[in-house]
């Protein structure tokens, strides 16, 4: 966008003003922040996504320990 | 004789954005000329790689920086302002909602932190008045004796005078230190700090907002703040750095040579030539005798600057949490920028 403004004159001193525009848009309901996918729509943060990650890879990994002790272990 | 600019191309791009200029400013298909005696200047809204900004998309972010860039050249030293208002924010995904906002109130200008504006390629114009000595010795010094009014020197020969010379018309380099601005003829400004609070009705997609009638056939305006500004300074912290730079030119690129003889012709008559040729002098010898010392300069010796004012303001919107909440999606507004001087 670019302005001129007019000039004061030679012969008279007066006060101008030209104007322009600069069209601004923000976008709602995409923040960096928000899970896309499923579970967007629940509005969970990424932190509670990451919460929720770490808990399943623990579950995950205990589960698989306690299969393999099971297999280890037939009769314990 | 007037000289006239044609002044529009710049802003033709905006029709692509299709939005409109406020009541009573130019629209942006109109060649504008406009009485220019000396110089010009533009300003221009930029992204901070200094490409033109036709939108500032915040996309998820919430907040932008750009420049305002201020270009001179050869033109007088007078004020400028560059001031910003600001639309709200309409919901527009497949057209402008009019009821789906986001307040204006919810978006601050700041200067960008730590860099609230520059000053680059700054020069000045001026034209001088110098007093001229002539020390009139070895092949100058007979003259001496034949002139009224010769300041004799102790050494022999004599010195002649001239006062109040006008030189001739310089351009000089005016170093910038971003620290210290106190020798800038024009002081730039830190951009406005503060929130919209009054939506502006009177251009871009306000325009359409039914809200923004003021009763009496007009638009309300918005709040306005400053994006740029540049003041004059007449200080002798910026005229004696300024003489001081003519001083430390040579004679012969403060004031030509054809200036100087005529200055002497007036101090006495016919001194540049036909009695320097009657003794047996010439005129080179007069101007290789001759110094010139800027008088202080003054506003009435600073013709014109030439230079880019860079002022650094960001825009920051805080999306409001409300009841229904609101819709997600593009919401789209309008900067209406001015500039004033």
């Amino acid at each position: 966008v670019r302005i001129h403004p007019g000039w004061p004159g030679a012969e008279t001193t007066y006060v101008n003003a030209d104007a322009a525009v600069v069209t601004v848009t923000v976008e709602v309901g995409a923040a960096p922040h928000r899970p896309v996918g499923p579970l967007a729509s629940t509005g969970a943060d990424l932190d509670v996504l990451v919460v929720w990650a770490l808990a399943l890879i623990v579950v995950g990994v205990a589960t698989l320990l306690l299969a393999r002790i099971r297999l280890e272990n037939p009769h314990a | 004789m007037r000289k006239f600019r044609k002044l529009a191309a710049g802003v033709a791009a905006l029709t692509v954005a299709g939005v409109g200029f406020p009541a009573g400013a130019q629209t942006d298909e109109v060649p504008v000329s406009l009485e220019n005696t000396s110089g010009s200047r533009t300003i221009l809204i930029e992204d901070m790689t200094g490409n033109e900004l036709q939108e500032l998309a915040f996309g998820a972010s919430r907040s932008l920086p750009f420049r305002v860039r201020v270009q001179d050249q050869a033109i007088a030293a007078t004020p400028f302002t560059v001031n910003a208002s600001l639309t709200n924010l309409y919901f527009d995904e497949t057209g402008v909602d009019y009821s789906t906002l986001i307040e204006s109130e919810n978006v601050k200008l700041e200067p960008q932190v730590g860099l609230g504006f520059d000053v680059l390629d700054l020069e000045a114009t001026v034209q001088p008045i110098v007093d001229l000595v002539a020390t009139l010795t070895g092949p100058l010094a007979p003259i001496c004796a034949t002139l009224t009014g010769a300041i004799s020197l102790p050494t022999g020969g004599c010195t002649v005078e001239a006062t109040g010379v006008v030189a001739d018309v310089l351009d000089l380099t005016i170093p910038v230190d971003l620290s210290n601005l106190t020798n800038l003829p024009l002081l730039p400004q830190n951009p406005d700090t503060g929130f919209f609070t009054e939506a502006e009705y009177g251009g871009g997609v306000g325009l359409g907002d039914p809200a923004g009638a003021n009763g009496t056939g007009g638009r309300l305006a918005g709040t306005q703040w400053k994006l740029a500004a540049g003041s004059p300074v007449t200080s002798n912290l910026v005229f004696d750095p300024l003489t001081d730079a003519v001083n430390d030119l040579t004679r012969s690129e403060i004031i030509s040579d054809a200036a100087v003889l005529a200055a002497f012709n007036e101090v006495v008559t016919k001194l540049a030539s036909p009695l320097i040729n009657t003794l047996g002098a010439t005129t080179t010898d007069l101007l290789n005798a001759t110094a010139a010392t800027a008088q202080t300069l003054g506003a009435d010796e600073l013709l014109a600057l030439t230079g880019q004012y860079i002022s650094l303001p960001k825009l920051s919107v805080t999306v409001p949490v409300k009841d229904p909440a609101l819709p997600a999606g593009t919401y789209r507004g309008t900067l209406v920028v001015t500039g004033l001087q």
